[in-house]
Order: C-alpha cells, then structure tokens, then sequence
C-alpha cells in the first residue's frame, strides 16, 4: 500500500481538496454532507491530505476535510494576492508548516495542488516544495491550476513567477489544468468552478486508485516517475468515463481529445511520454482495439506505459498522463502574462506622476475657506 | 295462647250476652222507642196473662204477635242487633211488666231509648240525610299550562237535616292550584233537606294542569252526622279533563360522542369531540357533561371550554339555545391494553313555560367501545433487554456523530 500525502494550498488548492475527500466519501458529486458522518474516504491506498491557508474563512469553507488537516498560517486577510507577502508569510512560518507534514509520516509521493494566479498557493508552492525535496526523498508532484485569462493583471503576473519558481524549486513535475481551457463547461461561475474541481477531483482519485491497483498489464509508481520525468518537467491529463456501453477504443480516443484533457495541447506534436491506464469491465477490454489505439500513440511520441484494470461491471474509464516537451498554450499565457506585467509597471509609473498632484494640493495646506 | 282463649271466650259471651235496656211497666196505649223502632202494647187480658204486640221501625210495622206471661218475642234490630221482649206479668188496668233486653248491639249507641206516654204518635225518628257532592269543571278539554274553574256545590237530598258537614278536598295530582275563589270556611253546622233547600256552594278554584294527559279530578269528600248524631259521609264526582300538550316547552340536549378511532394502539392519542344539540324547543340552562373516561384513559387535553374536575374532564355550557348545536374536542390516551367504554352524563334544565320553576332533567350517553392494542414499541417494556440494546445503539451512534462532528467542525 503506498502512502501518499495530498497538499491543497491557498483558497484553489483548498477546494480541490475538500472535493477528493468529498468524492473519497462515495457518491461522486452529489455526495451529502452528512455522509461524513456515516461514512469514511474509501482511498485504497494510505492517504493523508493536508490544507493550507492564510485566509481562515477558506479552510471553514470546507466541509468533507477533517479540522486536524485544515492549517491556518495566521496572516491577517490573508496576502492579497501579492506573492512577496506570500513569501513572506511561509518563510516565518516555514517550521510550523513543515511540522505538520513531519507529523503524517513518511510517503511515497507527494501531491502539492494549488492556483499559479492567487496569492497564498502561489507563493508558498515553490518554496514548500522546494522545503519538501530538501527534507524528503519521496517524489513531489505539483497540479497547478492556471487562471482564466481575464482575470486580472496580477494574476497573470503571479502564475508566470509562480510556475517559473515551481519548476526551480526541484518539484518532480506539474501537472498543469486550465480554467481557460475548461471555462467550456458552462454554467454560473461557481458551477464552472465545481465543475473544474471535479474534473481535477476524478482524474487524481482515479490516478491514485490505479497506483495502487493489481493491474493485467503492471503499471505502477515507478512507471509515472517514469513518465512524469520525461518532457520539459509539465504535464497534463486526460480522462473519459463512459456513460453507457463504450467501445475501448472510442474510450482511448476520448481521453486523449480536447474534451478530456485538463490543459490545450496537441498530444501527438507536444508530448513526450505517457500513461493510459484502462478499467472497465473484462468485456469491453479488447486487446486488439488497446493495442491498436496505444501502437498509434506510442508511434507518435514515443514510449507509452499502460495499465488495465478489471473491474467487474464497470463501463471503460480511461485516465492518460502527458508529459509534454512543448507548449503553445504556456507560450501564449507568459505572452499575455508579460503584457500584464508591463501594464502593472505603466500604472505605477502612473501613480507616482500622480504624486506630484500631491504637491499640488499642499499649497493650500494652513489656509482656511473664508466666507 | 289460654289467655287468647279466655280473651275470646269473654268477648264472645259479651257479644252475645243479653243487656237490659227496660224492665217496667207499659200501659195499654203507651210505646216503648228504641232508635226508630218503636214497640206498641195493646189489648191487654189479665185474665188470660197475655197482651198483644206490634213492632214498627218508624210507620211500618215490623212484626206483631199475642204474648203470654214469661213468654219471649224478639225482632231483629237495625242491622246484627236482636231485641227481645218478655212479658214479665199482666195487671188490671190494662198494665203489663215487661223486660226488654238487647243483644248483638251496644246499648250505648242507643240514641232513643224511652217510653212513649202518648203512644207510637209521640215518636220522634231520626232521618239521613244525604249530601249529594257535585264537583263539575267549566271545560273538560284545556292545554298545558291552561287553567279550569272547579266548582264542589253540596246538596241534602236526605230526610234529616246533615249536621257539622266537613268537606275535604284532596290535592290534585297534574295540576297546580292556580287561585282560589271561594271555600267554605271550617264545618258548616248544618244542611238542611227538600227540594226548597238551594245547594251549598263549597268550593270555587282554578287548576293549572302541569301535564298532558287524561285525568280524572279527585272526589271530594263530605262528613256528617244526621240529628241523631249518626255519622254518614259522601263523595263527589271525579269529572274527567283532557289536557293536550299545547305550547309546552321542552328542552332536548343530545350528547353525541365520536372518537377519531375506535382501535387504537397503548399510548397512542385519541382525538375525541362531543357534540352537543338542543333538539327541543326552549333553551336548555346549565348543561354539563361529565365525560366519563376509564381509568386506564388519560385526559390529555382540550379546549378551553373543558375542565377537569377531579380528573373527569366537564363541559359547561350556560344556554344552548334550541337547534344549536356546540362541538367539543379532547385528546384521550389509553395507558393500558383492553377494551374500554367511554361514555358522558349529561344534565340540564329547562322552562317549559308553565311552571315557574326549571324542569331538571339528565341521562346518559351511548358507551363508546374503544379497543387498546399493544403499542408500536410495548415489546420494549417486555423485553427491556431492547432497551439496553437501543441505548447502546443510540449512545454510540450519538458518541459517534459527536466525533465526526468534532472531527470536522473547524
């Protein structure tokens, strides 16, 4: 059984959290709340989960999170999106912060999940994993989630450093998600928000679950480091669950086409190794129709590791993990990330220039009105 | 019981025992009165010792006959009584002794008992008098509530004048004495006889029936003595009246009692109402209603018209006005397994628009049969083991839902 620590950090990462442990309770996404208290998160391997914030009002926001594995890193209103207060914050918390992960043990692998765009899991990633691979031999993973583009100029500006730094502090690969990409989705804001968490959600669940797995054809923790260090350290994933009969193949398909992948790239130009692993029912794993769909991937990338695992029953699920040498889609967010940050620099030249008004409006200063 | 013998031997010997009422002499022409009987001597025969006889009860003769000396006669005297004549001797001059003795009768109610100087002539007789009582009504046919005039006149159809003549008028059931007009005061000392005589007016009064029906109206009852003091009595008539109901008033409260269920389990409550209605055609006044619950029933509540009064739940209403009717709900509880009767005791009063006071009347209400099964969960109380388990169970799901809920609550 592999033991494996899960870190949400800041508000998004918090989020995804609590919907792995929501899930993990059973009944998907209309899981109740209540069914905390009759039932428990059913990983098959030995997890512990871990949220961090500096905005408390957050970490109450979750409800399927134990309160032991909810950390408050006291910050008053959090940092504001500024990643420098961020940073700040972590460093004089650092020992607390790396306290509580001594406290769960030793583990196999390490998840960190966090927004590149906000404030508290931008800054404090890069430097708790760089903190993590100082002190611990386990692999660390990063799943950072990008920001919709019109979100904002700071942003923007954060998830350029805080991928940069991610990628600088020794983290042994990101798994990159898209709101952009998956804004798609449709719906309310928040919809599209629960929507994207639970995207994230099934696919990590899934991964984990398979991790852990007998499988027909051995993938294990070994062959995801494999794939997870190939390409230039950033990956995505895929997914498709069939909803009623399904052919593996159109399954296959689907995981690897735009609808199921968490980030824009095309897979057959942009990555370098991945990772398929197939569960169903043993009728529709057709052998030849695996074969076939996995020939034509690995033709055009390279090595490609599969996994099947029988589930009696069960309609095909196909998760794929793509490590990727290239990205467009990364080159044209730093495009617009830099834009950002110009326009950020202009507004405070701005600002200063509007501090000579200040001088200004002091002449008057002593005078009284007379009337 | 000798002593009874002796007591009757005596009285029988005294019955039976000859008295002497006269021991004398009667001269030719003279006559012996005892009562209305009078005994003529004639044609004497001292040389043949004997003296002729005539017996007469007032002017009809009775018997007659030729005695001789120490010779009996006798006749029969009013109803049981003898008289018995002997002829002790006969003298010159047209005298006898003789010896009248009485039998069968008490010389003491003897009320003429004397020689007659002058003969049967001088004979005075007591009469009877005989008061004829007519009691008579104005109208034979009247309505509750409706009054007749009663009027008792007395008329001596005798031959004696009715001496210290006392009416008595009993008290007449169904009705009420109303007024009185007139009524003779005391005794009247005496009524005389003949067609000249006019009739006495006794009594005029007024009657208010009370109640519906055919009554004959009590006789009036006359006493009176005749000039011998002899006591005689007599009654009226008992005229009949037809009372039809008329404008009667009445109240008619009902008291119906309804349960939500008639099988209900231990424990379980029991919506029940009462409803009330007045059928008749006055106000009832003062109704109550004890409802009257076993003991294994619990009065759990009602409304506020209901009280409880030493645990019997009673409804109290002022006026229930004809036609109306008022519902009272309650909840009950049955505490034990059985079959059990709930029932009510009403009471209420009327007017009737007759009598001055209110008519009381009561009665009680059909019994409702109410079967108690076992509750849902009386296993429990049998076999209190379940409870342990449910405790336990509910402890530690109650222990449990606390550590979740400390578990997450942040």
């Amino acid at each position: 059984m592999l033991n494996i620590l899960v870190i949400g950090n800041g508000q998004c990462g918090n989020r995804i959290l609590d919907s792995i442990n929501r899930h993990a309770l059973g009944g998907g996404k209309s899981c109740s709340k209540l069914a905390r208290f009759y039932s428990r998160q059913k990983f098959k391997s030995h997890v512990e989960t871990l949220a961090l914030n500096t905005a408390i009002n957050d970490l109450k926001e979750m409800k399927f999170t134990k309160a032991r594995d909810r950390i408050h890193i006291e910050q008053l209103h959090g940092v504001g999106a500024n990643r420098n207060i961020g940073k700040q914050v972590f460093e004089d918390k650092k020992e607390r912060i790396m306290r509580q992960i001594e406290e769960r043990g030793n583990f196999d692998i390490a998840f960190v999940i966090t927004s590149a765009s906000g404030g508290t899991g931008s800054s404090f990633t890069p430097l708790l994993v760089k903190e993590m691979k100082a002190r611990y031999n386990y692999p660390v993973y990063c799943l950072v989630v990008l920001p919709f583009r019109e979100e904002g100029t700071l942003y923007l500006q954060n998830t350029a450093f805080s991928i940069r730094e991610i990628r600088q502090s020794g983290a042994d690969g990101i798994i990159l998600a898209d709101n952009q990409y998956l804004k798609n989705i449709g719906g309310s804001i928040q919809e599209a928000y629960d929507g994207i968490n639970d995207m994230i959600t099934e696919r990590i669940l899934f991964l984990l679950d398979a991790l852990d797995s007998e499988m027909m054809m051995v993938t294990d923790l070994g062959d995801f480091k494999s794939v997870m260090s190939g390409g230039a350290g950033i990956a995505t994933m895929g997914f498709y669950r069939a909803e009623r009969e399904t052919s593996i193949k159109t399954a296959i398909q689907n995981t690897l086409s735009p609808s199921g992948l968490l980030f824009s790239t095309d897979i057959y130009e942009e990555a370098s190794r991945a990772m398929i692993i197939i569960r169903g029912d043993r009728k529709y794993l057709n052998v030849d129709e695996i074969s076939g769909e996995i020939e034509k991937l690995s033709g055009a990338i390279g090595h490609v590791f599969k996994g099947i695992i029988v589930r009696s029953g069960e309609f095909p699920q196909v998760l794929s993990v793509l490590t990727l040498e290239s990205a467009r889609e990364m080159e044209k967010l730093y495009g617009v990330a830099i834009q950002a940050i110009q326009q950020e620099k202009e507004k405070k030249q701005r600002v200063e220039k509007e501090a000579e008004l200040d001088k200004t409006f002091s002449r008057i200063e002593g005078l009284e009105p007379e009337y | 019981m000798l002593l009874a013998f002796f007591i009757l031997l005596v009285s029988g010997s005294a019955a039976s025992a000859k008295t002497a009422v006269y021991e004398g002499n009667i001269k030719d022409g003279q006559a012996y009165q005892l009562n209305n009987y009078v005994i003529e001597i004639t044609d004497i025969f001292p040389e043949a010792n004997t003296a002729s006889y005539y017996v007469y009860e007032k002017d009809k003769e009775v018997t007659d006959g030729l005695l001789g000396v120490n010779k009996n006669a006798d006749f029969s005297f009013e109803e049981k009584g003898k008289v018995e004549m002997r002829l002790k001797s006969v003298h010159s001059g047209g005298v006898v002794t003789v010896e009248i003795t009485m039998s069968n009768y008490s010389t003491g109610d003897l009320y003429t008992n004397k020689l007659l100087e002058k003969g049967r002539s001088e004979a005075v007789f007591a009469g009877d008098p005989e008061v004829v009582i007519t009691k008579s009504t104005d109208k034979s046919k009247i309505k509750l509530g409706e009054s007749v005039t009663v009027t008792v006149k007395a008329k001596n159809s005798g031959n004696d004048t009715a001496h210290n003549v006392s009416f008595a008028d009993p008290k007449q059931e169904h009705f009420v004495l109303e007024e009185t007009t007139y009524e003779v005061s005391g005794t009247i000392p005496e009524i005389g006889y003949g067609e000249s005589v006019p009739e006495t007016l006794v009594y005029i009064y007024k009657l208010k029936a009370t109640d519906a029906g055919a009554f004959e109206l009590k006789a009036v009852n006359a006493s009176y003595t005749n000039s011998a003091g002899q006591t005689y009595k007599a009654s009226s008539n008992t005229p009949s009246i037809n009372v039809s109901e008329g404008n009667k008033l009445r109240a008619n409260v009902e008291a119906r009692l309804n349960v939500d269920s008639l099988s209900v389990q231990r424990n379980e409550k029991i919506i029940s109402t009462i409803i009330l209605k007045n059928k008749g055609n006055a106000p009832a006044q003062a109704v109550r209603v004890d409802i009257l619950i076993p003991e294994s029933f619990e009065y759990v509540e009602g409304g506020e018209d209901i009280e409880t009064v030493d645990g019997t739940p009673r409804v109290y209403i002022e006026t229930l006005e004809p036609n109306n009717d008022k519902e009272f709900t309650y909840t009950l509880k049955a505490k034990e397994v059985g079959t059990y009767n709930i029932s009510s005791e009403l009471s209420y009063e009327y007017n009737n628009g007759i009598e001055a006071v209110n008519l009381k009347k009561s009665n009680n209400s059909t019994a409702l049969s109410i079967n108690v099964k076992e509750g849902k969960f009386d296993f429990l109380i049998k076999n209190p083991l379940y409870i342990v388990i449910s405790t336990i169970i509910l402890a530690a799901a109650g222990v449990h839902i606390y550590r979740k809920h400390k578990e997450y609550r942040y």
